[in-house]
């Protein structure tokens, strides 16, 4: 998505080629205040076409039930009259459009040997416009570097709170430095399975992810970091959504080289991290230095609750603010820290907002 | 007058020696496509563009106009339609050398690498057809008709005196 543009702008120049020409007027119709909050554009066959927002849903107005001719024209335009050369991504079931908005889609899997090979007769096409927060870290940071060195953390969120914006600014931070906290900048790895952090497209990243960092793009997290640990001697390495035992082995032989590491796992809270044993054991063996919860008590971006590795609660509902490491973040900079009390900030809420789709 | 008839002979007998040449440009350029869809996974356009580079004029002055109006945002079926008509304009291919082109343009870049293929292997017989029979032609009329343009003009010259 490019830098500075408005919602409207990004509909026009980054979306609405991609689609069949029947639904580019409706689109371009719509109130501005409607373009501004859109997340996501749902084309189903034979339905209408469904606008999601942050707060609900609505059909397209002005337009009728997606017929095939439409979905034709669009898959069309978005595959660049190449279906064929996008089926390995069509295999994973999204494509990833300039600007880094992807495209999901579902259809008829075509298998081979039991796995999926392809999709034809595709009947959804999902469009989540990307939205890259910068500054939606600047609140959480500070919790996350101790004497101007960046410490290990694992993010935690149920689907839709955040997980991805934060990890993608922290990512961007962490790349930059934040002098203000005397955090140099560092080589960072991304694995990028999705293409949801650094929304690669044709190998470039789409989003600001800093100087630093390096992107390995569609790889399998576990594959990835050895690789990345391999390659591009990295400093921290990212990933999102973590879980599998495979994800949690190349995780820790990040920590045991010495890496620091950024990763998400789904969840709500870090008691449900009980369930899942591999995650636990790591974060038993305080291989994490901090532990974000995000969640939508007060709105998707939450800072629910911020804990260090042995357990210690540094934000949370319960109680204030303490410990030697905010004390730290205070010092480096009041004016960044302080003010960060439960359900107060939102991620959301940090200014400005990329693209501003 | 003997001079414009046989002139007219000459261009009719070099169309079919052109007709001829196009229709293995596009045969060509069908296979090179081929290529670039099944072991290069090439985007149709870049295949195009590339394909276009190395063909004959007039096969790449239909590659530019299909480019061209995909730049212009036109979905691929519509750009290659209105190529083919534009190289039936410019040429003297016949409307039944371009069967298989036109049959291409519905299915073009909307399937999997193997179905690709396999309908640009179609055309490409179908074409390889169409050039048999062209050629066959040309070498029964060429001598013809440029024996014919001056013996034509011959007669008249007669005639009239």
């Amino acid at each position: 998505m490019g830098f500075g543009k408005t919602a409207g702008a990004v509909l026009e120049e980054e979306i609405l080629p991609f689609l069949a020409f029947s639904l580019r007027e409706p689109l371009r119709r719509l109130p501005a205040e409607v373009k501004e909050d859109l997340l996501e554009i749902r084309l189903r066959l034979g339905r209408m076409v469904m606008l999601v927002k942050a707060d609900g849903d609505l059909a397209l107005p002005g337009s009728p039930c997606l017929d095939q001719a439409a979905m034709d024209q669009t898959l069309q335009f978005l595959t660049q009259s190449s279906f064929y050369a996008r089926e390995e991504e069509l295999r994973q079931g999204f494509i990833t459009l300039p600007g880094g908005h992807r495209v999901g889609m579902v259809g008829r899997a075509v298998l081979e040997q039991g796995r999926i090979r392809t999709l034809k007769h595709i009947s959804g096409l999902n469009i989540r416009l990307a939205r890259q927060v910068l500054g939606a870290a600047d609140s959480v940071l500070p919790y996350l570097v101790e004497n101007g060195e960046f410490l290990s953390t694992l993010i935690i969120s149920p689907p839709g709170a955040g997980k991805t914006t934060l990890l993608r600014d922290l990512i961007r931070q962490v790349s930059t430095g934040v002098p203000l906290l005397g955090l140099k900048g560092h080589k960072v790895g991304v694995v990028d399975e999705r293409s949801e952090l650094a929304a690669s497209y044709l190998g470039v990243p789409q989003n600001d992810v800093g100087p630093r960092t390096d992107v390995l793009d569609g790889a399998g997290k576990a594959e990835g970091i050895m690789l990345l640990l391999r390659s591009m001697s990295p400093e921290v390495i990212a990933t999102d959504e973590v879980g599998s035992r495979a994800d949690v082995a190349a995780l820790e032989e990040a920590l045991v080289s010495g890496v620091r590491l950024i990763a998400t796992a789904h969840g709500h809270g870090i008691k449900d991290l009980s369930r899942r044993p591999f995650l636990r054991g790591l974060i038993a063996r305080g291989l994490f230095n901090r532990i974000v919860c995000l969640g939508n008590s007060c709105g998707p971006g939450t800072v629910e609750e911020i804990r260090s590795g042995d357990g210690l609660k540094l934000l949370g509902p319960s109680k204030q603010v303490k410990g030697k490491e905010m004390a730290d973040a205070l010092q480096a900079d009041r004016s960044v820290a302080f003010g960060l009390r439960y359900g107060e900030r939102r991620i959301y809420s940090c200014p400005p907002i990329r693209g501003a789709s | 007058m003997v001079s414009a008839t046989g002139n007219a002979g000459y261009i009719v007998a070099r169309q079919l020696g052109e007709r001829v040449e196009i229709i293995r440009g596009l045969e060509n350029l069908l296979g090179i496509l081929g290529t670039q869809v099944d072991y290069a996974l090439t985007p149709f356009p870049d295949a195009l563009l590339t394909a276009g580079r190395i063909s004959a004029p007039a096969i790449r002055g239909f590659c530019g106009s299909v480019l061209k109006e995909l730049k212009r945002g036109k979905p691929l079926e519509i750009a290659w339609r209105e190529g083919v008509e534009a190289l039936l304009e410019r040429t003297p291919l016949r409307a039944e050398d371009v069967e298989a082109l036109w049959g291409l343009a519905p299915v073009l870049g909307v399937s999997d690498r193997k179905d690709q293929v396999r309908h640009l292997q179609l055309a490409q017989e179908l074409l390889r057809q169409r050039q048999g029979a062209a050629e066959a032609e040309a070498k029964n009329n060429q001598k013809l008709w440029r024996s014919a343009g001056v013996l034509i003009g011959l007669m008249a010259v007669l005639l009239l005196l």
